[in-house]
């Protein structure tokens, strides 16, 4: 049987199912007898205690494997389990309210978590999380049922569970657990990206149908697809097996460039940085091998809450992501590009026809200043903090990128008279996605610090080619020869003003496109975290003046095919990739 | 002894500075330690009473100790607080 979901984290796991039962807290009897409250005060306090030594444990792993952020959580969560507020409050519900120790602690658990939620500080809002973790943990405890398993007989299983949460993920080890599916969540949830971050194959958002798997049922999660076959046949085991095998010598042998510099074999340094949508993605990206971000999408801040994010909210969101890198990596944040397939139901924008052609990104933040200066203060105060650029979405006309550095820099004025910190020399870029931009690069490279060219955009504009339409997915190829033409001008207006132009859409990170935009003189490579080993290892092999020859011929070419035959011919080692 | 503080950290009393308050607070156990906020009044050996008062940066909090060590708490809590860090 094939089930599908969210492909979360690539790679293949193959093992036993392990499933994770969900306590049915609804079926927890209501109250006990007066002779019982005993037995429950002291089967709380035992559980407590287990909790308690299970988390310092876990704590003295993550301290000595140097992962401080995981050993401040669970510090955090010791504190948590001895709060007077919380577990008092469980003790109280048993002597007071006869309720079972596992009723105790679940209802003591909704009241602070609903405390935290209550609260219009969205990080200590997000606290709650952690009070629910705490408790399940004592829960668990209590109950009996099956959390992440430490050790397992017979090789790695595949977990199956509802969501993981933090404690979880920090539990999970490589030589029990293979990979894990969930019901909940999506690409951006906490177990989705821890997944990412420490190599673990995910699916996630399944779904109820994972109600029918079996303990020791076998699974196949192929992570990059998103499917998940449950007691495959031989055959197909043997299919799956062979490809985990080739992607783990593959993966191997890329781990080694980790550390390595993003440098041509004639000698010319480029940046390989990553493309980012919340500051969770961030320490994930630097394990991937990113120097960087390239593209902090701050839209992602906006989207699924009930207010706009504040100015403090954001400031911590970037700071956040710039201190997951080491001191002085770049931090380019893009401001909000809300419109086009991403919609913000806050601003109660009204429908239209062609969103893609329509009011979005700069356009709105040039007529909304109450929202374009909460965002342009709180990058600003980011900037005292790390080595942070601002980047303007959809810029179409040098009115428009006059009008938002007059913005920002109307900020950094009242920020300074307000006496609070700003970086000094704070970058300003645009993207190029609009070709009227791409063709006034030259007036463009004058007024800003640097061009980053988004290349999902600039192809569906340049060939009027809609990119949610699979129909018109051969025109809408960055690799059509209008769209190469166009990125060689913006890379020489750039050269001719010493400003540097780097690249944040999709064909940044594809092994075809690499070489030439090395041979263009492209400086900065954002994409996908998982794409930078990849990027990294063919740079390497490259020399820039051979690809600069390349790249002219492919620039002389009439079809996507042609060029990317001829970049295999002269590239070998992007076949099959 | 009652002082009242601004709170220095940019980020107000986040996990980390809350963390360090509940750990000093431990330490001086014949002292009664309070926070203070817009009328609200906490213990502050309770995490999660530190961290729902919900202290923001420049927001003034008022720390309360009383008992034989109240100075010393005062000093070592109180530099917690109006600390500028993170």
């Amino acid at each position: 049987m094939k089930l599908s979901g969210i492909a979360a984290s690539s790679g293949i796991a193959i093992g036993p199912a392990w499933v994770i039962e969900q306590l049915d807290e609804a079926a927890l009897p209501a109250s006990i007898d007066a002779a019982a409250v005993d037995g429950e005060k002291k089967r709380l306090e035992e559980a407590v205690a287990a909790s308690i030594a299970d988390l310092s444990g876990l704590r003295d792993r993550m301290a000595a494997e140097g992962r401080t952020n995981e050993t401040e959580i669970f510090e955090g969560h010791l504190l948590l389990l001895e709060d007077e507020e919380l577990i008092g409050r469980a003790q109280e519900l048993v002597s007071n309210e006869r309720r079972p120790a596992a009723a105790a602690i679940a209802a003591a658990r909704d009241e602070i978590a609903a405390m935290f939620e209550s609260l219009d500080d969205e990080y200590l809002r997000e606290r709650a999380a952690d009070i629910r973790d705490v408790c399940g943990r004592v829960l668990g405890q209590l109950t009996g049922r099956t959390g992440v398993p430490s050790s397992v007989s017979g090789g790695p299983v595949v977990l199956v569970t509802a969501d993981l949460t933090p404690s979880d993920t920090a539990q999970l080890n490589k030589s029990a657990v293979a990979g894990f599916v969930t019901m909940i969540g999506g690409r951006t949830s906490h177990s989705a990206i821890i997944a990412r971050a420490s190599g673990f194959p995910a699916i996630v958002g399944m779904g109820r149908e994972l109600d029918s798997i079996k303990n020791g049922q076998l699974l196949i999660v192929n992570g990059s697809t998103g499917e998940l076959f449950i007691d495959p046949d031989a055959a197909l085991a043997e299919e799956y097996r062979a490809k985990q095998q080739a992607l783990e010598a593959r993966r191997e042998k890329l781990g080694a460039l980790l550390e390595a510099k993003s440098v041509s074999a004639d000698g010319v340094h480029v940046e390989l940085v990553a493309n980012i949508g919340s500051p969770d993605d961030a320490a994930g990206a630097r394990a991937a091998g990113a120097e960087g971000v390239g593209l902090f999408r701050t839209e992602f801040l906006y989207m699924g809450r009930d207010t706009l994010p504040s100015e403090e909210d954001q400031f911590a969101a970037y700071v956040r992501a710039a201190e997951a890198f080491k001191p002085g990596a770049p931090l380019v944040i893009r401001t909000m590009d809300i419109g086009g397939d991403k919609e913000l139901p806050l601003l109660d924008l009204p429908k239209e026809d062609n969103p893609f052609l329509g009011y979005r990104a700069i356009r709105i933040s040039l007529d909304r200043h109450d929202l374009f200066k909460t965002q342009l203060r709180a990058i600003l105060r980011a900037s005292a903090h790390g080595n942070v650029k601002v980047m303007f979405p959809m810029i179409a006309t040098l009115a428009e990128f006059r009008a938002a550095k007059a913005l920002l820099l109307e900020c950094r004025e009242e920020l300074i008279a307000e006496g609070v910190a700003v970086g000094d020399n704070v970058e300003v870029g645009i993207m190029i996605e609009v070709p009227g931009a791409a063709m006034m690069a030259d007036r463009f490279a004058r007024e800003v610090d640097f061009f980053s060219i988004g290349t999902n955009d600039l192809t569906q504009y340049t060939m009027a080619a809609d990119r949610m339409n699979e129909k018109l997915t051969a025109l809408g190829d960055p690799m059509q020869p209008a769209v190469l033409r166009l990125i060689e001008r913006v890379i020489r207006a750039a050269e001719a003003e010493g400003k540097w132009v780097g690249m944040c859409g999709e064909m940044a990170g594809q092994p075809h496109a690499v070489p030439l935009l090395l041979g263009l003189g492209l400086q900065e490579f954002s994409m996908s975290a998982n794409a930078v080993l990849e990027a990294r290892a063919l740079i390497r092999q490259l020399s820039k003046q051979e690809m600069a020859a390349l790249a002219a011929e492919a620039l002389d070419l009439d079809s996507p095919q042609a060029i990317r035959e001829l970049v295999e011919a002269r590239v070998p080692a992007v076949r099959g990739l | 002894m009652e002082q009242t503080y601004t709170i220095g950290s940019e980020l107000g009393i986040h996990v980390r500075p809350a963390k360090l308050i509940v750990e000093a607070v431990k330490k001086y156990a014949g002292t009664e330690v309070f926070l203070e906020k817009d009328g609200k009044r906490v213990g502050a050996k309770s995490l999660v009473n530190v961290l729902t008062l919900g202290a923001k940066h420049g927001d003034s909090v008022t720390l309360i100790t009383e008992g034989d060590q109240a100075e010393a708490a005062q000093q070592e809590i109180g530099a917690i607080l109006a600390e500028r860090s993170k």
